[in-house]
């Protein structure tokens, strides 16, 4: 996985976002140790103080708590991210939805698009 | 905690030439930040840069650096990588890093043999020997591993391909010490922008902008490089 | 941290010391064979050999000197005031520390290099002078003999007479060097001509210097047609006056250069 970020929008949110997908997706799993804010921001070729404050933002959300000595790690709150993993796919739809009502397809019409789409691949 | 870094309506004159390099620049610089010191050729960022190092002196204006004029007081609290190759080319990497070790009370010798061993930079090779991208690479290395409050960095990836690029800015994102600040000067700034926390806008030896780099961002809503060429477009 | 700099320094510097000193040997060799081969043979010839000899040697005694002098300043120039610069002058180190720990490595150099002239001179120019001049015991024994006798005129011991050569030969050593450092040093004052400016700047300090000389050596200068003037005593008052004024001359280069490089640094 890379971190693939764009300089147009601002830097944290899209750590934020990258970070959630990496917790969502299983490549950090629930319950494990986080890498240091330091390797990450190396890893990204970001500012270590951009990486602590998407860090804080997720710690905020619930999705990952410091301990102390120890370090970051990912919440054992299995149902959080399953929770976070929907409202993400609730999002997506709505998009996808709402760009092709802009395309002009009706409901149903969009809804044989997604079974041709399915059938195929 | 006064700034690390106060400068104080600094006027540098070249010699008889009528525009001066610097031209009444005032800014202060905090801890911890990695801030970007960004201009076209010439606008006066390498004077600035020497006047900080104390290699030039200013025609008139002050300079502060941790509440102290650039001098031999200074010299432990910065480390600085000039934009030429500053080392005694006839000398080998390893007595490079004993030249450091010998002079400097903060570096950290594991620390450079770590960067080179990892880098498969021959310890024994004479600096004249090298190409330039890993003489480059030598001389980050050596600045890196100093223990410093305030890291200088003219021109660290001009000139340089795009993978020693990478390594470079993840070496300085690694190696400095976070109470201490990064100034990296350069006019490559989609290359580092991701890296900043401030940048400052420097045209005709003068602070044109000074802003955090996010802010600018969701101001502008659009990448600093962008910004930076509508800015300085004529 | 001085002590680190005069290792740097002699670490760089060691290697042409030897090979400019290895002119002077090889010369050195070079005669002590040809007179070796030429040994028992007399004519014409052979004087014309002898003095071919004598010219090489006394281009390669002078030319080493003047060789590590010309090293020293542009060794100075390249690691203070080009690329170099920008590490050397932003090590912790004091600029005294920076000028003192090149002036002692640099008069050491130039020191090694006399001696080792003069030694050479010891070994081949008396005995070949002996040859050109004719019975060798005669010549060298009466050459000392006069020495001798005129040293014990002035009162003055062997020992002591050394020491005093040896004392101005220092000092003269010492200033030599510092007037070098503060001709690049106000040589960089000349925007774009640096080089030229300090070449211009060493001609200047060398012929102020001379010309304090000749002023403070001409009350003695004079006595030179009283009847009973002993030239050794001119001697040793010339070499006390001349130690002095370099001595002062080279404390006001030292003074000079340092105010330059703590208020006037303008590395390019």
């Amino acid at each position: 996985m890379t971190w693939k970020l764009d300089s147009d929008r601002p830097i944290y949110a899209q750590l934020l976002e990258l970070i959630q997908m990496r917790i969502i997706s299983g490549h950090y799993p629930a319950g494990s140790r986080l890498p240091s804010v330091r390797e990450l921001a190396a890893e990204a070729g970001v500012n270590p103080n951009t990486m602590q404050k998407a860090f804080s933002e997720l710690e905020r959300n619930g999705l990952i708590w410091t301990q102390r000595t120890a370090g970051r790690f990912v919440t054992q709150d299995k149902e959080l991210i399953e929770c976070l993993r929907q409202s993400l796919a609730k999002k997506h739809l709505h998009q996808f939805f709402h760009n092709m009502r802009q395309l002009g397809y009706e409901s149903e019409e969009i809804l044989s698009f997604l079974k041709a789409e399915y059938e195929e691949g | 905690m006064s700034y690390l870094l106060e400068a104080n309506g600094l006027y540098k004159y070249y010699g008889r030439k009528k525009q001066p390099a610097l031209n009444g620049l005032s800014l202060v610089i905090p801890r911890g930040r990695i801030t970007g010191l960004l201009g076209p050729n010439g606008s006066g960022k390498t004077t600035f840069i020497k006047l900080i190092n104390g290699l030039l002196t200013p025609t008139s204006g002050t300079l502060t650096i941790d509440g102290q004029a650039p001098g031999t007081g200074t010299r432990e609290l910065i480390s600085y990588l000039p934009e030429r190759t500053f080392l005694q080319s006839s000398m080998r990497v390893s007595e490079l890093v004993t030249f450091f070790s010998d002079f400097y009370a903060g570096f950290s010798t594991e620390k450079a043999n770590r960067m080179l061993s990892s880098l498969d930079i021959d310890p024994g090779a004479r600096l004249k020997t090298l190409s330039k991208g890993t003489r480059e690479k030598v001389q980050l290395i050596l600045v890196m591993s100093r223990d410093a409050r305030l890291y200088i960095l003219d021109e660290p990836i001009a000139g340089v391909d795009p993978a020693a690029r990478d390594y470079i800015l993840k070496t300085i994102v690694a190696n400095y010490n976070e109470q201490a600040t990064v100034l990296i000067s350069t006019h490559l700034i989609s290359d580092v922008e991701n890296l900043l926390d401030d940048v400052i806008f420097i045209r005709d030896g003068n602070v044109l902008l000074y802003a955090p780099a996010e802010q600018l961002r969701e101001e502008k809503g659009k990448s600093l490089d962008t910004y930076f060429r509508e800015v300085f477009s004529c | 941290m001085l002590k680190n700099l005069i290792k740097y320094e002699w670490k760089a510097i060691w290697r042409v010391l030897l090979i400019i000193n290895s002119f002077t040997m090889l010369t050195t060799l070079i005669g002590l064979a040809a007179m070796h081969a030429l040994d028992g043979a007399y004519g014409r010839s052979i004087n014309v050999i002898c003095s071919l000899i004598f010219i090489l040697y006394y281009v390669t005694i002078i030319g080493v000197s003047f060789a590590m002098s010309i090293y020293v300043g542009i060794r100075f120039y390249k690691n203070l005031y080009t690329d170099e610069g920008y590490l050397m002058h932003t090590l912790p180190v004091t600029k005294r520390q920076l000028v003192i720990s090149k002036l002692l490595v640099h008069s050491f150099c130039l020191l090694i290099t006399e001696i080792i002239v003069l030694v050479s001179i010891a070994v081949l120019l008396f005995p070949l002078l002996a040859i050109l001049l004719g019975e060798p015991d005669l010549f060298l024994t009466s050459l000392l003999r006069d020495m001798k006798e005129m040293m014990q005129t002035t009162g003055l011991s062997v020992t002591a007479m050394v020491v005093s050569g040896t004392v101005s030969a220092v000092i003269g050593m010492f200033s030599g060097v510092l007037s070098i450092y503060c001709a690049i040093t106000l040589g960089q004052t000349f925007r774009g001509h640096k080089v030229m400016g300090a070449i211009l700047c060493y001609i200047g300090l060398y012929c102020l210097m001379q010309s304090v000389s000749s002023v403070f050596l001409m009350p003695q200068m004079s006595l030179l047609g009283v009847s009973d003037f002993n030239p050794m005593v001119y001697v040793m008052h010339a070499i006390t006056t001349t130690s002095i004024i370099s001595m002062f001359f080279g404390i006001i280069c030292y003074c000079i250069t340092l105010y330059m490089m703590n208020h006037k640094l303008n590395l390019d």
